[in-house]
């Protein structure tokens, strides 16, 4: 499937508009300027798991994930590396680290953060392509890359939207990924909406 | 309208649940107030339904409340509200005044009728949970600093483990130096002494004779001293060779038992060997350190023991894989108190106001030359009835090693040669070479040439070429081993026979230089008849 400068210009649009958001609410909530980028956003069809944990450096991670429904039905998730999970925790509750997934207290937390940042996300995507979202609760789990993802990518045709991120809270800088895994068809019904503007 | 609407049936289903819930519509006004939440917030159903929620909890009209509600009931995504950033969501007091900590989740609920939804509060007490991990995480910091504290304590066991083994080291090589320096001096002591006693011409009165006989016991007191220092610092040091090979344990015994049977004389001793029917046992051992080992024993029991006394040497197979030596006498024995300081160094027991002749350190040798050999050392003793050494060792399976002939082979005279013959010595002390001097003024026929330095030595052996070169090995300028190479290169003089005579007395020095070629090594202090020996045979 072929996706237009265009089309994927204003997935990047979406995605910053989204984060832009969730920044302004976590600096408001937490009283501390925070800064949230979407420096890249990449999508592929088919993917190899394998090859893109490589090459995104990603191995065991901290993730918050949420089911969505709408005309183009889904799974979005926030995945952080485990080390940099603790440390964000840390820094917005002001405490030393400790291990997330022995702690269902900082699970909560950084549940609540992901939350925002997916909510941020997909209202930016219902707001501007005037769809309506229905969600699950969102989900912490701590697993590899692959098995996270593969979880949700039943069938080979899957296509998956991959938007680096950067936060930078009080010093620290956190690098994580914002993906957004599509049903079956359920790209190309995006792409209709966003031609549709 | 509140109160019709808590009425329905399926919200009343909402007081049943052990969780806070709570509903509130668009306007702010609460629709919904479950019991378990009255009981944990004290406030009423009947007081807040109806009212807006602001009116009892003031924070939901700031910041970032007002903005999330809203994204519920524009039908959006649930929001959390998670224990650590909103500590006071609802506050609802424990007993003792303190708020409980709670999880709240915000979900978007349509009622069939309404055309905006609801936004339904899930709020889970997690206080208990909380305080259990408060709990768990300052459990875990303890242990973690009490294993840190651990760790610190094993490295500086460690490190000071490891400063006891190098000082030990230390220790050792120290006695290995000063073991050589010893000898230097006590081969003027001990060669002069045998050359005043070997003086037919010039015979010593008796009482001259008596204490010629003193100095010379003294000195080989002091020898054997050196002798096992040397020893049990090599064995300490790690650096003995052990050649293990196929050894025969019953003819190894019964040469140490015959060659122990003089020594017996003097207290009327009975010595004896006893073994199993199955004779022929081999162990892997090297054969002249097993053989010292069963000397020192049977030297002991002999030494110790009483006048008409017994010992009895055994051996059987245990019949597991391992054969087990005995060496009991009815000596004097140790008591209970002093066995565990038996094999400990320089411990002497049992000895009473007796003289008998030792160092101290024999059996501490013996118990590190049998465990270094694979094997096992114990001993039972009572005092006043005797003593039972016993070793134990794997047996060698399914091998059958010659029979070492070591020691028991008697080399044949040779008669000694009348033709003129030069001997070239090689030594830088004076004294050593007056020594080898006054030695071979026995042999009339051999004449003495001598050199204070190898380099010089070397020249007079290519000009005369000498029928024998006596080469010490620590000299200053060149060494022994040097200058030994230096004359097997030259045609002149490479067939010369080179004896070493040095105060180096390890294995491994005497090993190293027989290797190359020396034809023998004499260590000092010289044994005068072994010395001549050694000459005659290699100038015959």
């Amino acid at each position: 499937m072929k996706i237009t400068e265009e089309q994927l210009d204003t997935i990047k649009e979406l995605f910053n508009i989204g984060v832009g958001r969730a920044a302004n609410t976590l600096s408001t909530m937490l009283n501390s300027f925070i800064q949230l980028e979407i420096p890249t956003v990449e999508i592929y069809t088919n993917p190899d798991y394998s090859e893109l944990k490589k090459r995104l450096n990603l191995d065991q991670v901290s993730t918050i994930m949420m089911d969505y429904e709408s005309t183009f039905s889904g799974s979005v998730f926030l995945m952080i590396p485990p080390e940099s999970a603790t440390n964000l925790v840390s820094a917005l509750v002001n405490e030393e680290p400790g291990p997330i997934s022995l702690d269902p207290v900082r699970a909560g937390t950084l549940c609540e953060v992901g939350n925002m940042i997916i909510n941020s996300l997909m209202g930016s995507f219902s707001n501007v392509l005037q769809e309506t979202v229905n969600y699950s609760l969102p989900e912490y789990k701590e697993s590899t890359f692959e098995n996270i993802l593969l979880e949700k990518s039943e069938q080979k045709e899957t296509s998956i939207c991959i938007a680096n991120t950067t936060m930078k809270i009080q010093e620290l800088e956190i690098r994580g990924n914002l993906i957004i895994v599509f049903k079956v068809g359920h790209l190309e019904k995006l792409l209709a909406s966003i031609d549709a503007i | 309208m509140s109160q019709n609407t808590v009425q329905h049936p399926s919200f009343l289903l909402l007081n049943h649940i052990p969780e806070g819930i709570f509903i509130i519509k668009q306007d702010g006004c609460v629709l919904v107030w479950n019991r378990c939440l009255e009981n944990w917030s004290g406030i009423k159903g009947k007081k807040i339904i109806g009212e807006k929620i602001t009116q009892f909890f003031p924070h939901f009209g700031e910041p970032p409340y007002p903005d999330r509600l809203e994204n519920i009931f524009q039908n959006g995504p649930p929001v959390i509200f998670s224990s650590q950033l909103h500590k006071h969501v609802i506050p609802c007091p424990l007993q003792d005044g303190s708020l409980r900590i709670l999880h709240t989740i915000v979900t978007s609920y349509k009622a069939p009728e309404e055309v905006t939804p609801y936004a339904l509060f899930t709020i889970q007490d997690v206080t208990n949970q909380t305080f259990q991990i408060r709990e768990y995480n300052s459990l875990h910091k303890k242990l973690k600093e009490e294993i840190q504290q651990r760790k610190e304590a094993e490295n500086k066991i460690l490190k000071a483990k490891q400063e006891a083994e190098k000082a030990n080291r230390a220790k050792s090589t120290f006695l290995s130096q000063m073991s050589h320096e010893f000898r230097t001096p006590l081969n003027s002591i001990l060669g002069f002494t045998q050359l005043l006693q070997r003086d037919f011409k010039s015979p010593l009165n008796s009482q001259q004779s008596k204490n010629l006989e003193r100095v010379a016991a003294a000195g080989k007191h002091l020898l054997g001293l050196i002798n096992e220092v040397l020893d049990l610092a090599t064995i300490e040091a790690g650096k003995t060779n052990f050649t293990p090979e196929p050894v025969h344990i019953q003819a190894v015994l019964q040469e140490v038992v015959s060659l122990s049977q003089p020594s017996t004389k003097t207290n009327k001793i009975f010595l004896n060997i006893e073994g199993t029917q199955q004779s022929d046992i081999f162990i892997e051992a090297d054969y002249l350190r097993i053989r010292q080992v069963f000397f020192n024993l049977i030297s002991n029991a002999i030494k110790f023991n009483k006048p008409q006394g017994s010992v009895y040497v055994r051996f059987a197979n245990t019949g597991n894989g391992k054969i087990r030596i005995y060496v009991e006498d009815t000596g004097v024995g140790i008591s209970e108190e002093d066995l565990p300081r038996l094999f400990n160094p320089f411990e002497r027991f049992g000895t009473g106001s007796t003289f008998v002749e030792g160092t101290g350190i024999g059996l501490t040798i013996c118990r590190n030359l049998v465990e270094s050999m694979g094997g096992q050392i114990k001993v039972v003793s009572a005092l006043g009835k005797g003593s039972t050494f016993t070793l134990e060792f794997p047996v060698l399976n399914n091998q059958r090693g010659e029979v070492p002939a070591k020691g028991l082979s008697v080399a044949p005279g040779k008669e000694l040669s009348l033709k003129e013959k030069r001997i070239l010595y090689i030594e830088d002390i004076d004294t050593n070479i007056e020594l080898v001097r006054q030695i071979l003024l026995d042999r009339p026929n051999y004449q003495l040439i001598h050199s204070l330095s190898a380099s010089r030595g070397i020249e007079i052996a290519l000009n005369e070429t000498p029928d024998l070169i006596l080469m010490d090995i620590n000299m200053p300028e060149m060494d022994g081993l040097t200058a030994f190479n230096k004359l097997a290169e030259k045609p002149e003089t490479k067939s010369i026979p080179v004896i070493a005579v040095s105060a180096d007395a390890m294995g491994t020095d005497i090993e190293k230089a027989l290797n190359i070629g020396f034809r023998s090594y004499i260590t000092k202090p010289i044994n005068v008849d072994k010395f001549l020996e050694t000459i005659d045979s290699l100038l015959a």
